[in-house]
């Protein structure tokens, strides 16, 4: 089964006629997937009536058509910015979601939490004298994401909802430049909070579930009572017309039990996505690398893709196959402004309080790993070079996020004059084998454009 | 005093429960005892061991489910102790010294300061206050 990430946009605006939106009845539906597909110019009042028509409220694959529609009409300066996805990625530039990290504050202690060495108590946090973002800054990094074409945030923690100045956070973002997502544990999301989230912006709501049965969560979670409020977060948020998906965390036990199976039934019994998180050896799962996926079970679980609607950090999106996503497709900030290539890699690119946000990525886009023409493995997860070269110097006594020029040397680099505080002659000679032998990404229809790693170093990024 | 809240995990077998750490106040700059060894990873695969019985002081604190603190050995070696694990009589004449702390992201670098681009008036609580 095709999954709602894989098709979101792959073709855009074909619409589909088994759309069950409510208000539409059977014949109109196919009237309008007919109309979408010969590219039929909407007026106003069509719009509208299709934005109000719940349809982010329908999470499936077939509804992607409608809810391009619903971007369209309401969100047209992202509808146009995710437009030109295809050409940014031909163009080796980064389509990256903001994975914002505004506060790591939580009212759960979850077991496998990836940001738990990220924390510092609030009072300590400013007598130490840590720059945090302020409303001001997050102005400017909206300003700055949207300069680059970029046109997703996911507020994420923490938990997110607890943020007491969330709504002039939202604000700061500015929904109408993007396609806003807030990651949620659902423990406050009832149908009043719902109705508010959308009324401020918020498009998406990723709600974490990690058991089909109470009891499997609400352990995982370590908070009783949990499961049940994101029973009552999914209904509330699809009453709300807010678009939700589920996220879970997968590790190698996990799928192999009849639990994952049961997981996976009673999503598609709900009718909801899932994002299926890799447990990563980060955080307060740091050791933890006998329960770590393996390409065995990244193979199986790609044979569920093809039965639920599931997709990893490695499905391919928007039509496609890029391989690792890290600074490509996302890109955490943390509270104190470093920039990161992925949630599991605790490695600093730069600091938005010291740089402009263009000025990182186009860094990051030059370091081999990241390269924007390679279709990559998961490196953090199953490239043993950069495990061992990069990623375990930010393990144990590490001070986290450890700074690029700290674990990364010369030979890391395409373009040698964008290498930031990188000295010239730190190279070793090191080989990049995963590198040399991935294939270049593909993009249907798109040529890619010829790389020139000095001319293009600073393009990439902007 | 209220029960200890304890689970134990479906995936590590791991016993846990929901620690409270002390004010910073009472810890930075105290000097602690380690209860427990604490062995980490060296250089080059080996592994070092912080002894029970070691004195520490604490110069930072980080996590919350798995509570950290940063810590100086006598030899002047930054280790990242479990709060679990270090053992503190509070001396009140040892007044947290946070003076020469700098940072550069999350990240402690003593000495050095960020290089910062632009600076901002107000802070969130500020400017949320001055909206009220």
């Amino acid at each position: 089964m095709p999954n709602s990430h894989d098709a979101m946009f792959h073709n855009p605006l074909e619409g589909n006629a088994h759309d069950p939106a409510p208000i539409w009845s059977q014949e109109e539906l196919s009237n309008l997937a007919k109309d979408i597909a010969e590219g039929k110019k909407f007026t106003a009042t069509e719009l509208r009536k299709l934005s109000e028509s719940k349809v982010m409220q329908n999470t499936d694959v077939k509804s992607e058509g409608l809810r391009q529609n619903w971007l369209k009409s309401y969100k047209p300066h992202v509808y146009d910015k995710m437009m030109k996805f295809p050409e940014r990625i031909a163009n080796g530039q980064s389509i990256a979601i903001i994975q914002f990290q505004y506060d790591y504050l939580c009212n759960f202690d979850c077991e496998h939490c990836c940001i738990d060495k990220f924390y510092v108590p609030k009072d300590w946090e400013k007598a130490s004298g840590r720059r945090k973002f302020e409303l001001e800054d997050v102005r400017r990094l909206s300003t700055e994401a949207d300069a680059m074409g970029l046109a997703n945030f996911v507020i994420t923690g923490g938990e997110p909802l607890i943020i007491k100045e969330y709504d002039q956070l939202v604000e700061a973002i500015d929904p109408s430049k993007f396609y806003l997502v807030t990651d949620s544990n659902g423990w406050f999301l009832d149908h009043k909070k719902a109705k508010h989230l959308k009324s401020i912006g918020i498009d998406k709501v990723q709600l974490s579930l990690d058991g089909a049965s109470a009891a499997d969560h609400d352990t995982f979670r370590r908070a009783p009572g949990s499961w049940d409020r994101v029973m009552t977060a999914i209904d509330a948020c699809k009453e709300a017309d807010l678009h939700v998906i589920l996220s879970t965390v997968i590790w190698k036990d996990r799928i192999y039990t009849d639990e994952w199976r049961n997981f996976l039934d009673f999503a598609k019994s709900k009718e909801v996505g899932t994002y299926v998180v890799y447990a990563k050896p980060v955080g307060a799962f740091e050791n933890v690398t006998d329960q770590m996926m393996t390409e065995t079970e990244g193979k199986i679980l790609q044979q569920f893709e093809e039965e639920y609607d599931i997709f990893t950090h490695m499905t391919p999106s928007y039509g496609r196959d890029i391989g690792c996503i890290a600074v490509k497709r996302i890109l955490p900030v943390s509270r104190y402004g470093d920039i990161m290539p992925c949630p599991y890699q605790h490695i600093s690119l730069g600091n938005f309080f010291e740089e402009p946000l263009a000025e990182i990525v186009g860094r990051a886009l030059n370091m081999k790993w990241f390269d924007p023409r390679k279709n990559m493995p998961c490196i953090c997860g199953v490239d043993k070079g950069f495990i061992e070269n990069v990623i375990s110097e930010s393990y144990g006594d590490s001070e986290v996020p450890v700074r690029y020029d700290r674990v990364l040397n010369a030979d890391d680099f395409l373009d040698k004059g964008n290498m930031g505080d990188v000295k010239k002659d730190s190279g070793t000679g090191r080989t990049n084998p995963t590198w040399e032998n991935a294939p270049l990404i593909t993009v249907k229809g798109t040529k890619i454009k010829p790389f020139d790693p000095v001319k293009d170093s600073m393009d990439r990024a902007t | 005093m209220a029960k200890k809240q304890e689970f134990v995990s479906n995936v590590t077998g791991e016993e846990w429960f929901k620690h409270n750490s002390k004010k910073w106040k009472m810890v930075i700059n105290q000097i602690g005892t380690m209860t427990e060894d604490e062995i980490h990873d060296g250089k080059n695969g080996e592994k070092i061991t912080l002894t029970k019985g070691t004195k520490v002081i604490i110069d930072d604190i980080r996590g919350r489910i798995k509570p950290q603190y940063r810590v100086k050995d006598m030899n002047g070696k930054i280790w990242f102790v479990s709060a679990l694990n270090v053992s503190i009589d509070i001396d009140e004449s040892r007044a947290p010294e946070i003076d020469d702390h700098s940072y550069r992201g999350g990240v402690r670098h003593d000495g050095s300061k960020m290089n910062a681009r632009y600076e901002v008036e107000q802070s969130t609580e500020d400017e949320v206050k001055a909206k009220r």
